[in-house]
């Protein structure tokens, strides 16, 4: 599904991003990407979305060579993949529906589709009674979940969440948690950048650790085991 | 740049307009400050170039006759004048005709003229109108050699200086329509740059989304294109109001030219104003998404 191929990034400043980082990740697995800040997580999430190319090495998904992509083939290939942010990124001004229903529109979604596609899919995060409401008047909780339902409308192969519980308190942390992996129940490979230590040792999942752009750690039942 | 779903972007783009009221009011206001100077310019242009049309249309030559020749042989110097090259029509006037305009041009002082006719000291003449003004002198030339012809008067020095001046007016007038062009799509692409600006969030989570640069544009662009027109049509209304109040104007105290009628110079004034509107707010927004395009 994901394979990273010795791959090194160096920013303009010269900074390393990673420095020959190989991993590999099987269709439906869920991953944690830990590590400290400048760590290389960033990096690694922006090789897989085609935001950056890396200075030597293949990132591949899906069978697809990301870092041999040419501009017009980007967002077709961001297509196959959800994103999912720490500050969940709504649209003010878009009810609940429509920030959903946004993500099918740019994919060229018929109307018959959306109709029926968003309120299965905001069925499923739990926010049936909120389609008419603007994400100003729903909890964090409540925005992650629109969040979530956004970057699953499309069915992707592939979820990428970075830090999506890091604006949230631990109960509802827990709760999307739950949201996520049941999502990966039912197939969908989840790669998650996280610096919560709870929920890493709670899932018990696989763990890939980085630290200054080097792959220190890959345990398949991991831990969170770093010193902040 | 393909359009799909042409309504589904044009319902995006109104709300967007909506949504960013006070940039959508701050941009059309610039489009129709522009399209206004600019329709100011494109009216003064054409109509230095009516003018000029009038001017060279008043360039006449006219041919005195000897005082003594015969009607026969002022008829002949006529014939003569009009087979000459470069002569559109010419008109005989005897000298009874010369009393006629010269009582005229007197007015209520022509009364000391009465008891004289034109016979007694007015000569015969032929006034000549060209098809070429530039080859005047040739023509002046070709008319002094007729025997019988005593003088040959012709104003071309001074309707050639007056179009010159013309010339310079009107070129002038065109350069400052292309600086004022360009100008109007610097500010319009600042301003659409600020809604942009503005709406970066949701530009990002669109490209996030995986939608495609001309997705993200369309509904931009086509705002750009709707306050063009938007704009146009204003600055059209107001300078018709304007147009007409100078044609009345110009009809009541400075009565010398005639300027372009306004229903004449109205398709014209319409198809330019709103193609530059069209095109303004097209580039303009084009030019202010370039950056955030690149996610």
């Amino acid at each position: 599904m994901i394979q990273f191929d010795n791959v090194t990034v160096v920013y303009k400043n010269n900074v390393t991003g990673l420095d020959k980082v190989s991993f590999h990740i099987d269709k439906g697995e869920f991953v944690f990407l830990v590590g400290k800040t400048g760590a290389g997580k960033s990096s690694a999430i922006k090789l897989l979305t085609a935001e950056i190319k890396p200075l030597s090495g293949d990132v591949i998904l899906d069978g697809v060579k990301v870092n041999a992509l040419k501009n017009r083939q980007i967002p077709f290939h961001r297509r196959k993949i959800g994103v999912v942010f720490q500050d969940f990124r709504l649209l003010r001004d878009k009810t609940v529906y429509e920030n959903v229903a946004l993500a099918m529109e740019i994919v060229g979604a018929s109307k018959k589709q959306i109709r029926t596609e968003v309120p299965n899919i905001l069925r499923m995060v739990g926010l049936s009674q909120k389609t008419r409401e603007y994400p100003s008047s729903l909890s964090g909780g409540e925005q992650q979940r629109v969040g979530i339902a956004r970057a699953l409308v499309n069915r992707p192969s592939l979820i990428i969440a970075d830090e999506p519980t890091g604006n949230l308190d631990s109960a509802t942390a827990t709760s999307i948690m739950e949201l996520f992996d049941e999502i990966n129940r039912q197939g969908t490979t989840i790669l998650m950048v996280t610096h919560s230590e709870k929920i890493v040792n709670d899932m018990n999942k696989r763990v890939i650790e980085l630290d200054h752009g080097m792959l220190i750690r890959d345990d398949k039942k991991g831990v969170y085991n770093i010193e902040d | 740049m393909k359009i799909r779903r042409p309504f589904y972007f044009l319902k995006n783009a109104l709300k967007g307009m909506r949504r960013n009221g006070e940039m959508t009011v701050t941009a059309i206001v610039t489009v129709t400050s522009c399209l206004l100077l600019f329709g100011v310019f494109m009216l003064l242009s054409a109509n230095i170039n009516y003018i000029g049309e009038q001017i060279r249309n008043q360039c006449q030559i006219q041919a005195y006759i000897d005082f003594d020749a015969t009607y026969d042989e002022e008829m002949l110097v006529y014939s003569q004048i009009r087979n000459l090259p470069n002569v559109a029509d010419c008109e005989f006037v005897s000298k009874a005709d010369a009393m006629e305009e010269y009582r005229d041009y007197l007015g209520a002082d022509a009364s000391a003229f009465d008891g004289l006719e034109g016979e007694e000291f007015l000569r015969s003449s032929v006034k000549i109108n060209m098809t070429d003004i530039e080859k005047a002198k040739e023509l002046v030339k070709a008319i002094e050699v007729i025997p019988q012809v005593k003088k040959v008067s012709n104003r071309q020095d001074v309707v050639q200086r007056v179009v010159d001046v013309t010339d310079v007016i009107r070129n002038g007038s065109l350069g400052a329509m292309l600086i004022l062009l360009l100008v109007a799509i610097f500010i319009i692409s600042n301003t659409i740059k600020l809604s942009v600006f503005a709406r970066k969030d949701e530009i990002h989570i669109m490209k996030y989304v995986g939608a495609t640069a001309s997705f993200v544009r369309q509904p931009f662009v086509l705002e750009g294109i709707l306050t063009g027109i938007i704009g146009g049509a204003i600055s059209l209304v107001l300078i018709s109001f304007g147009y007409n109040y100078v044609i009345a104007f110009m009809k009541d105290f400075l009565d010398i030219f005639d300027l372009i009628p306004f229903m004449e110079i109205l398709p014209f004034m319409v198809s330019t104003t709103l193609i530059f509107g069209v095109l303004m707010g097209a580039v303009g927004s084009a030019i202010a998404l370039v950056k955030h395009l690149k996610v």
